[in-house]
């Protein structure tokens, strides 16, 4: 084989494991969503929480029920979050099933989805923009917290941290 | 003319002697730590899926006549880093797994090219050097993980990072990768659960192993064991192949150490791979390995016997003495042992080798004489 012809196929190869790298970092990209059943205002309208929200899973079971002031949880791989939610409005009222799809952004690890507000936002004229049912979850730093590292050698190495 | 291989008895006992004792402690010590076999049979499954990949990297260098790689530590510290770099960009599943590997595949290159040379240079004495190489790049990698990352690495997340703000903390969670790959195919058997996708992994390496010792640089590998001022007479670039019989096991321990820490669900940043190289050397001798000759079966019954023993070993040290730790310091004391043992035997089987081979020439001298 030709000195040549050896170093395109070894280029190609480290461009396809390059590719591979990008792609899977990009298909796991993990994100937590948090699914908030609470009062929300936006540009001076306000979302009122619903009585129940059920979310289900792709066998139509209810994996997570939240009552009014609730917050749900769940992890996703991707950039593309959708599920099935039921909704009982008020207390009596029928449940109502929802589709909830949303891209989130990449560099974001947590999302804030407000249900009764991303419902409320298509239901008007024009619907609401993103930021009216959508937030980034930023968590809080807790700063007491203190770790030691134990290299554990024979020369007695520690680190504080 | 057709020669035939006299069979011989203390010759096979003696070199299946760790093997034939370890079943012999197995034996023993199974009845006695009255574990369930559906446990023992789960546990020994797991502790394969887990293992085996590592161990595996350990046979190419074996067959360039370079001993026992214990640099396969670099190899799990570059999958570590990889691991670290991946859970702090929050890349999760399966896909985390296959970043994590590739990304540890340069940093083991670098690593294994860095120890083949060293090792070039003291030809003879390549298991010491190797040993003392690993103590010398966890140094340095103490000083990536503990005082580079964080503050010149970029790491964004306080969940890894130390509360100073800077280096990694104890553990790392992988959580979001646990037993990914173990769980990618479901299968349970009479209540023995069975990592399918693990499996198929290491058929494949194993698969590629076989292969590769039929490509000319596996051939290469095996003339430079067996000889090296032939091979090289031979025109084969001695150096070269062993360098790359290094690099090649690196990348494996690297791609090994993340099935590895999958399987666990954490990474113990200071101490995982500090014993890997040191567990998985002695699982290859208990299985029937040399210095100088391993095999795929040895790699396989070796799994089996080590974490047979790892496992009854505490069960049975406490229903012996009333202590556990006993147990504990049984199984640690055997990992060492067996690897002095099988040292002792193939420096003593060196020189019975070298006295039976100047006898025959004597014998030879004196028949001309």
């Amino acid at each position: 084989m030709k000195k040549a012809t050896r170093i395109v196929i070894r280029l190609l190869a480290i461009a396809v494991i390059i590719g591979v790298a990008v792609a899977m970092a990009i298909i796991g990209r993990g994100h937590t969503i948090y699914l908030d059943n609470k009062d929300h205002e936006y540009n001076g309208t306000t979302y009122e929480a619903f009585y129940k929200v059920e979310v289900l899973d792709a066998n139509m079971k209810a994996t997570q029920k939240l009552s009014a002031g609730d917050r749900g949880m769940e992890s996703v791989m991707g950039q593309k979050y959708s599920t099935v939610v039921a909704v009982t409005r008020k207390e009596g009222d029928k449940r109502e099933g929802f589709m909830i799809t949303y891209q989130i952004p990449y560099g974001m690890d947590g999302v804030i989805l407000n249900i009764p507000a991303y419902l409320g936002a298509a239901d008007g004229e024009t619907p609401a923009p993103e930021e009216a049912y959508m937030e980034e979850f930023i968590p809080v730093e807790v700063e007491d917290d203190t770790e030691e590292v134990v290299l554990g050698d024979e020369f007695d190495l520690t680190a504080e941290g | 003319m057709k020669t035939t291989k006299k069979f011989d008895l203390r010759s096979t006992l003696r070199s299946s002697s760790v093997p034939l004792l370890f079943i012999l402690i197995c034996a023993v010590c199974i009845p006695i730590s009255g574990l369930s076999p559906s446990y023992l049979i789960n546990e020994i499954t797991t502790r394969m899926g887990r293992n085996a990949f590592l161990i595996l990297s350990l046979l190419i260098p074996i067959m360039a006549g370079m001993g026992l790689n214990f640099g396969m530590t670099l190899g799990a510290m570059a999958g570590e880093i990889a691991l670290i770099f991946t859970a702090d960009w929050q890349i999760i599943g399966i896909p985390g797994m296959i970043l994590a590997m590739i990304l540890s595949v340069p940093i083991s290159v670098v690593l294994g090219l860095f120890c083949g040379k060293i090792l070039n240079m003291a030809k003879g004495r390549e298991m010491i050097t190797s040993y003392i190489i690993s103590y010398f790049i966890n140094g340095v990698y103490q000083l990536v993980v503990l005082y580079l990352m964080g503050s010149v690495i970029p790491i964004k997340h306080s969940t890894i990072k130390l509360p100073r703000g800077y280096g990694i903390r104890n553990t790392v969670s992988l959580l979001s990768m646990r037993q990914k790959l173990d769980n990618l195919i479901p299968l349970t058997i009479a209540g023995v659960k069975i990592p399918v996708a693990t499996f198929l992994v290491i058929l494949l390496l194993c698969l590629v192993i076989v292969w590769f010792r039929r490509t000319k640089l596996g051939q290469d590998m095996r003339a430079v064991g067996q000889d090296m001022e032939v091979a090289r007479d031979a025109g084969i670039n001695v150096e070269r192949t062993r360098i790359l019989s290094i690099v090649i096991s690196t990348v494996l321990a690297g791609i090994g150490m993340v099935i590895y820490l999958q399987n666990m669900g954490n990474i113990a940043t200071y101490s995982s791979h500090s014993q890997i190289g040191m567990f998985c050397i002695a699982a290859l001798l208990v299985g029937g390995a040399s210095v100088d000759k391993a095999s795929i079966g040895n790699v396989f019954l070796g799994v089996i016997l080590f974490h047979t023993m790892f496992i009854v070993a505490p069960k049975a040290g406490a229903y012996i003495t009333g202590d556990s730790m006993i147990g504990e310091y049984f199984r640690v004391f055997v990992s060492y042992a067996v690897i002095t043992v099988a040292l002792i035997m193939y420096e003593t089987n060196k020189r019975r080798a070298k006295a039976d081979q100047g006898a025959q020439l004597a014998k030879a001298q004196e028949e001309e004489a």
